[in-house]
């Protein structure tokens, strides 16, 4: 009876914790992480607020911190924007360093509108990038590539999860970084080298298919040879 | 154990083995997305259909007694359909004939489905939940137009 609280309060508790975490992040549909991350970016053409066409793949070399907004936000956006102002100066210079890219995923978006989002938000739209897609196929293409969905509103506003993604030197998904102001120990993380578990994480759910499948054979094995 | 008794207890297991497999085979080989609730949004009051680029679209479906609004919709083969539904009453069902989508509309909530429309048709829409005297009716259709058979 003891060990049956325990197990409720060490096991049980935390876990409903996490999902309640987990939930309450997000809005709109998160990504399915498992079926992007790894994955090479398709080389989508940009053009930028100062009206500059180039293709992300030039931008191979250096991870990206790719950060989908649509200018006419009043509400997450400019807080993401304002958060990664404030966290990148202690993660080194964009344009340098890394790229930093605000692109956004407004179908309706043009260059002016991004041009003014640059300008309000002190962007120097070189290192830091405001972008939009050349036109909606390279939109869609790249929305997809990181599974990004969004509902659209009336007055041109989105329901979207708020997130960052960084892209690596070879142009694949490597990791999202979930919320609105962000710290700065967690980028400074994913822009690093991979670590093991990100190594492993393609094998991971065979290496647990595998476990499944030797637990639900040793319990049977078990109970037939109880019996005999 | 019986022998009846250890069969039964085998094909169970089996089974139960397949059908594991089939969900592994749906999540990982063909991709099959799980319908999403979004819970945390004010749910529209008003169905339209979005185009954003000449194949995708995001459709908003308003599920009342006894409609669906917007009523028939027209795709070109080869769309990707967004679809999010919500309910202006009671709770409906929401099953696209032909595809995979089959939601609910809960008052207050927004579903969500993706769908790509691959093949030229009419794809009929029904509610599939008992939600009044007028269920029966309660029908639309997605008309994909386009592709070979024109």
């Amino acid at each position: 009876m003891c060990s049956l609280v325990r197990l409720l309060f060490l096991g049980v508790l935390p876990l409903l914790l996490f999902f309640n975490s987990v939930y309450s992040q997000g809005t709109g549909i998160p990504p399915n992480e498992s079926r992007t991350l790894g994955k090479l970016l398709p080389n989508v053409k940009l053009v930028d607020s100062y009206g500059n066409t180039f293709d992300i793949y030039e931008l191979k070399g250096k991870p990206i911190i790719l950060s989908p907004i649509y200018t006419h936000c009043n509400s997450a956006c400019p807080i993401i924007t304002d958060s990664l102002k404030k966290v990148i100066p202690k993660l080194g210079k964009p344009g340098e360093d890394f790229w930093v890219i605000s692109f956004s995923f407004d179908p309706k978006d043009r260059i002016e509108d991004i041009r003014k989002f640059q300008q309000d938000h002190l962007i120097d739209g070189f290192g830091w990038k405001v972008v939009i897609a050349k036109d909606k196929e390279d939109l869609f293409r790249l929305v997809d590539a990181i599974d990004f969905r969004f509902m659209t509103l009336e007055n041109r506003d989105f329901v979207h999860p708020n997130l960052l993604v960084v892209i690596s030197p070879d142009m694949r998904v490597k990791r999202y970084i979930y919320g609105v102001v962000f710290d700065y120990r967690d980028l400074k993380r994913a822009l690093e080298g991979e670590s093991f578990l990100e190594k492993a994480r393609p094998y991971l759910f065979f290496v647990g298919l595998i476990g499944f499948a030797s637990t639900s054979l040793y319990i049977l094995l078990k109970i037939f040879k109880k019996v005999k | 154990m019986d022998r009846a008794e250890r069969g039964a207890f085998i094909t169970a297991v089996a089974f139960m083995g397949f059908f594991f497999a089939l969900i592994v085979y749906a999540a990982k080989g063909l991709n099959i997305d799980v319908p999403t609730c979004i819970t945390d949004v004010k749910p529209f009051t008003q169905g339209q259909v979005i185009q954003h680029a000449p194949d995708r679209y995001e459709i908003h479906y308003l599920a009342k007694m006894w409609y669906f609004e917007p009523a028939d919709v027209e795709l070109p083969v080869g769309s990707t359909v967004d679809i999010y539904l919500t309910s202006g009453d009671v709770i409906h069902g929401f099953k696209i004939d032909g595809t995979n989508v089959n939601l609910m509309a809960i008052p207050g909530t927004v579903a969500y489905a993706r769908v790509k429309f691959d093949k030229p048709g009419v794809y009929h829409i029904v509610c599939h939940e008992y939600c009044g005297i007028g269920h029966q009716n309660m029908a639309t259709k997605i008309i994909v137009k386009g592709g070979e058979q024109q």
